[in-house]
């Protein structure tokens, strides 16, 4: 009697536990490698190369799977829409995009091949899929992170020449430059001296920030911002996306706390130690939020975390 | 002596004495019993003022060093009236701030955590007389990962407060569920063995859980690993207050149950014959050490070997028989080396964070080897 007792107690307990799930955020980061065009465009077959190597398209596809955020969002922009048939659960813009069930983390051979692709977009292979893929004739792209705007760029510009749509792709790509340097004169610091600051992607026991060879580096650099993470600031820092400890931000002092995870402003002035930051003190305009879906992609949406960014900025130098 | 087994009945030594003998164990008895019985089971001032003076030691250094270094007699003006440091300078703003709200909870959390865990060890090594028992015995840690992982993938954005609750409740749960399963047909307290085997199934039980749960939040994973590697780095005042009072009563009961942890290790018919319960005796105690458990991985995640390295170190360098002598050492001790550790972790790839668990690891497994070897000649 005991013994089923305890049985079903332990059973419960474990139904209790794995039926507590619900949906966190999502976020991005990886290596990063260039991807340029090599070829002339809207001609089939095609041979690319991609983060990943050389790449050969058979034929101007029209069933396109998209399993990266950013990738979607690159392939509406370049108006490559129509011919994308399903994306991924995390590709939560445009509006329109055709979101199913299939997961970017962990991507499954057989529930993608459903949709009977003639191209997939990858942002992250954690196990052989691309292979598994090649291997059923199914054509494989994969942009990882960029670690500059100019390869957030080519990578436009490389979907452009894959889906037929070069020349909007290049309009889009040339939009996004444009709009992002023209900013960089409304923070050109007067005194020649960069503001400070630090982007959060990521708090815990230490914090994660964008280091120089990132896309976010290159875009602060492009501001006229000084990124704490610059290893000239921070002595030691990776150069990728490197993890902070509250005492090497603190000793860094940044003037501009742009945060990208959902941790308020009032949170971060209450971490230890946090109070003699100068971001800390000032914070009325000095904490800003930045989503992070605007922020952890790299598609032309990042003009406006750029925006966000370069508006504090300004607004922090003017009261200086 | 050879073996790990033969170290344990060294170590153990009172069980020994206690049973009759086989005739393969009376050489290693006769090798090394005198030894041990010549006064090793009374807490030495020697070794207690040595493990206090590297307490400090290591305090004052965990509170000096990190990227923005401040020498320790700087940090003595600070706290010393000013009549007395000849008005040395105070601190700067940023270095107070520093020392006293970034380093200062840091270094004594870790060394609560350390302290906990060491003492923890220790008891359930005696209490279930298993040299290899470690504080994570009875699922505590594999209740916590599941906690954290539950708290992790529902609430949205943790605060700093949520994941040390979640971890003490799920480790509580799961020393629970353990007990409850362990105990006997008849409802009777557990005995130890059916203790580890329910121990060894609850752990199973919820990695199981946690990995499924880990799988569908795949863009979590940062979070929980960073938990389950383990660190100070969230440590605050409020933690450290969070935590005192549980460290408190778990250290309280198991100080208070030394010398009743001897006479278990008589074996139960001879603890009985003393008129000491055994079984609700031994409930009690591996209660208490399951509190300093919970706390400890709620306040710095789950840290390796502390539990297993610190009191075996103890009883091979300085020959220390007893739990009841052991127990406070292990608290010296293991807090000194959780500090070091813990200084170690945060400052040798500054300006990131290594887990403290490798750091224990690391340095603690080739260091305990070699105690192995000066000590036993394997």
């Amino acid at each position: 009697m005991n013994k089923n007792r305890y049985l079903l107690s332990v059973f419960l307990t474990f139904l209790a536990l794995v039926g507590l799930v619900a949906c966190g955020g999502t976020q991005e980061a990886g290596p990063s490698t260039t991807s340029t065009a090599n070829q002339g465009a809207g001609t089939w077959p095609l041979t690319v190369t991609d983060s990943k190597g050389q790449v050969t398209i058979p034929a101007k596809p029209s069933r396109i799977v998209s399993l990266s955020p950013t990738a979607t969002e690159q392939l509406f922009a370049i108006s490559a829409g129509p011919q994308v048939v399903a994306v991924d659960k995390q590709s939560t813009f445009p509006p329109q995009a055709p979101k199913t069930a299939l997961d970017g983390y962990q991507p499954n051979v057989e529930a993608i091949r459903s949709y009977n692709p003639d191209l997939v977009v990858l942002a992250y292979d954690p196990n052989s899929l691309t292979q598994q893929l090649r291997d059923a004739k199914v054509p494989v792209i994969t942009l990882t992170t960029p670690s500059s705007l100019a390869q957030a760029y080519d990578q436009l510009r490389l979907l452009g020449q894959v889906t037929g749509n070069s020349s909007q792709a290049e309009l889009t790509a040339t939009a996004m430059r444009t709009s992002i340097e023209q900013l960089t004169s409304t923070v050109s610091p007067p005194n020649g001296k960069p503001l400070r600051v630090y982007v959060e992607t990521e708090a815990g026991s230490s914090y994660y920030t964008p280091g120089v060879n990132s896309y976010m580096g290159d875009l602060l650099r492009t501001l006229h911002l000084a990124n704490i993470a610059d290893p000239a600031m921070t002595a030691g820092a990776d150069a990728n996306y490197p993890s902070l400890s509250s005492e090497a931000i603190i000793k860094a002092n940044p003037q501009l706390i742009v945060l990208t995870n959902p941790v308020s402003a009032a949170a971060v002035a209450a971490r230890p130690g946090w109070s003699s930051i100068e971001a800390v003190r000032h914070r009325e305009h000095s904490i800003i939020t930045v989503e992070a879906d605007l922020a952890s992609r790299w598609g032309p949406r990042l003009v406006q975390a750029a925006q966000v960014i370069a508006a504090a900025a300004t607004h922090l130098q003017t009261a200086h | 002596m050879s073996t790990l087994q033969e170290v344990y009945q060294r170590t153990f030594l009172r069980q020994l004495v206690s049973r009759p003998l086989s005739g393969s164990e009376v050489p290693a008895l006769q090798t090394s019993g005198a030894e041990a019985r010549a006064g090793y089971d009374r807490l030495r001032p020697v070794a207690l003022t040595g493990l206090v003076v590297l307490l400090v030691v290591v305090i004052l250094v965990g509170l000096g060093v990190g990227p923005i270094p401040i020498p320790a007699w700087r940090i003595a003006a600070d706290v010393l009236p000013d009549g007395l440091t000849g008005h040395l300078p105070r601190l700067s703003e940023r270095d107070q701030a520093v020392v006293w709200q970034l380093r200062a909870p840091r270094v004594i959390i870790a060394g609560l955590v350390g302290a906990a865990l060491a003492m923890a060890g220790a008891t359930y090594q005696a209490v279930f007389a298993n040299p290899l028992a470690d504080p994570y015995l009875l699922g505590v840690a594999a209740g916590a990962g599941l906690g954290v992982t539950v708290a992790v993938v529902t609430v949205n954005s943790p605060t700093s407060a949520t994941i040390p609750l979640a971890a003490f409740a799920g480790a509580g749960l799961a020393s629970a569920l353990t007990v409850a399963l362990g105990r006997s047909r008849r409802g009777g307290l557990p005995a130890p063995a059916s203790l580890l085997l329910a121990g060894v199934s609850v752990t199973a039980l919820l990695t199981a859980a946690q990995t499924l749960l880990q799988h569908q939040h795949v863009d979590q994973l940062q979070r929980i690993y960073s938990f389950i590697l383990g660190g100070f780095g969230g440590a605050s005042w409020p933690l450290a207050g969070m935590l005192a009072p549980y460290l408190a009563v778990g250290a309280g009961v198991l100080l208070a149950c030394g010398r009743l942890l001897d006479v278990l290790a008589l074996g139960d018919d001879q603890a009985r014959c003393l008129g000491v319960p055994a079984r609700r005796v031994r409930l009690l105690v591996i209660a208490a050490a399951t509190v300093l458990t919970g706390a400890a991985v709620a306040a710095g995640g789950l840290i390796g070997f502390i539990g297993i390295i610190v009191p075996h170190a103890l009883r091979l360098l300085l020959g220390v028989g007893s739990t009841r002598v052991l127990l406070p050492l292990c608290a010296l001790a293991g807090a000194a080396f959780t500090i070091a550790a813990d200084t170690a972790a945060r400052t040798t790839l500054s300006p990131a964070e290594i887990p403290i668990g490798v750091v224990t690891a690391l340095v603690g497994a080739p260091f305990f080897l070699l105690v192995l070897r000066r000590h036993v000649g394997v």
